[in-house]
């Protein structure tokens, strides 16, 4: 590991850790400035820098990564080429014609997730809300309105501990707990519409892709919550009313594995059965409910008030 | 019935409750989950066991029909030796 010796510039707290960046990263919250006669440490560093085109020893590949113990590399095209090493360096090297904003994007979601599970979290693709009965996290496939059940949670003035790339840890009496992330979220235009968010200003997270990008700001909750609750959100049902179904622990277990936040990476990260500790530990001590919504009605207030009431929370 | 079965050694199991289990096939990459009767019996197979020890166990521990016992269980341990879970020893 290459010690670092300068300043890279900007210093960022996201997942409890401490980040230092050479470029900007505005997603995240800022962390404390480097003073003088205090050298600084980060636990990851993150800067642009040329590095081997492969990996001597991959356990896994495709056309766009291939994946070892101790790295994975990424190739995007027309954005650039990352490397994330030992949970602690992620390298950049980009494309010319890349945006910084379009680097962000693989940055925050596959590199952050990678090394996440480098880190040796449970990580998984969820958003979090805080309410008096702990986090509760949300999973579900695109489309199945995990997005529009955020923003509700946030329109009533819940706080958000995490948006997409989820961590969890568990503590010393092994119970699970979320890891706050930074205090963005993506959203689709129709739930933008939906909660009338001006979202003209708002960057979009990818060119021709319909989701933008908020800062929930004093809306964030920057603290590790005890994780009690998952709802699992599936897609639109033939049905005439919104039904919550209490999962029985090893259905609990395989929708922690399906969500898992790039699961497809596991065996080649050589995490498959540290993988199979997490979830099996979450899911001995997690409710996990599949929640279903009629077709074609809107009833996020109601799903919303429906989960808020199967917990006890207000 | 003297036919000792064991689990295959290199499988990982975890409980997730007192009455389920789940395992992962590391090498073949598939997850499994036994519950209930099928948990019980795979927690008897931690060591090898003659068949028909098991079947006792399980006469003492359910109260039903050796018979009916017998032959549910072998095909029980059928499927578990079909996917390669269990091993003759």
């Amino acid at each position: 590991m290459s010690a670092v010796t300068t300043d890279p510039g900007y210093w960022f707290r996201a997942y409890q850790l401490l980040f230092a960046a050479s470029f900007p990263i505005p997603e995240m919250m800022t962390a404390e400035p480097v003073t003088a006669d205090q050298e600084q440490v980060p636990d990851v560093l993150i800067r642009s820098a040329e590095f081997p085109d492969r990996l001597t020893n991959p356990l896994g590949s495709s056309g766009v990564h291939e994946v070892n113990a101790d790295a994975l590399i990424l190739r995007v095209a027309d954005v650039g080429r990352y490397l994330v090493r030992e949970g602690r360096e992620i390298l950049i090297d980009r494309d010319p014609d890349a945006t910084d904003h379009d680097v962000r994007v693989y940055l925050l979601g596959t590199c952050m997730g990678a090394l996440l599970h480098q880190r040796g979290f449970l990580v998984l693709h969820a958003s979090g809300v805080v309410t008096d009965r702990g986090c509760l996290l949300f999973t579900g496939e695109s489309g199945a309105g995990k997005s529009t059940l955020l923003a509700e949670f946030l329109h009533r003035g819940h706080k958000m501990v995490v948006d997409d790339v989820c961590a969890v840890r568990f503590d010393s009496a092994d119970r699970p707990i979320v890891v706050p992330s930074y205090p963005r979220t993506r959203l689709w235009a129709d739930a933008a519409d939906r909660f009338a968010i001006d979202t003209s200003g708002l960057a979009r997270t990818r060119p021709s892709w319909d989701k933008f990008e908020r800062q929930v700001g004093e809306q964030f909750w920057d603290q590790e919550e005890p994780v009690r609750h998952v709802f699992h959100l599936v897609g639109p049902q033939d049905s005439d009313e919104i039904s919550l179904e209490r999962l029985a622990p090893m259905d609990a277990f395989s929708t922690l594995v399906d969500n898992t936040y790039r699961g497809i990476l596991l065996d080649g990260m050589d995490l498959r059965s540290s993988h199979f500790d997490l979830a099996s530990r979450a899911a001995r001590s997690v409710e996990v409910t599949r929640v279903a919504r009629p077709l074609g009605s809107d009833t996020v207030e109601e799903l919303a008030n429906r989960i808020l009431a199967s917990v006890g929370a207000r | 019935m003297d036919t000792v079965v064991q689990r295959r050694g290199d499988l990982l199991a975890n409980d997730l409750s007192a009455s389920e289990t789940v395992m992962l096939d590391v090498a073949g990459g598939t997850y499994y989950g036994l519950k209930d009767v099928g948990k019980m019996i795979w927690d008897h197979l931690v060591s090898p066991i003659r068949v028909d020890e098991l079947c006792g166990r399980l006469v003492d521990q359910f109260e039903v029909d050796p018979d009916v016992c017998r032959q549910e269980t072998m095909a029980f341990l059928e499927t578990l030796h079909e996917r390669g879970l269990v091993i003759v020893v």
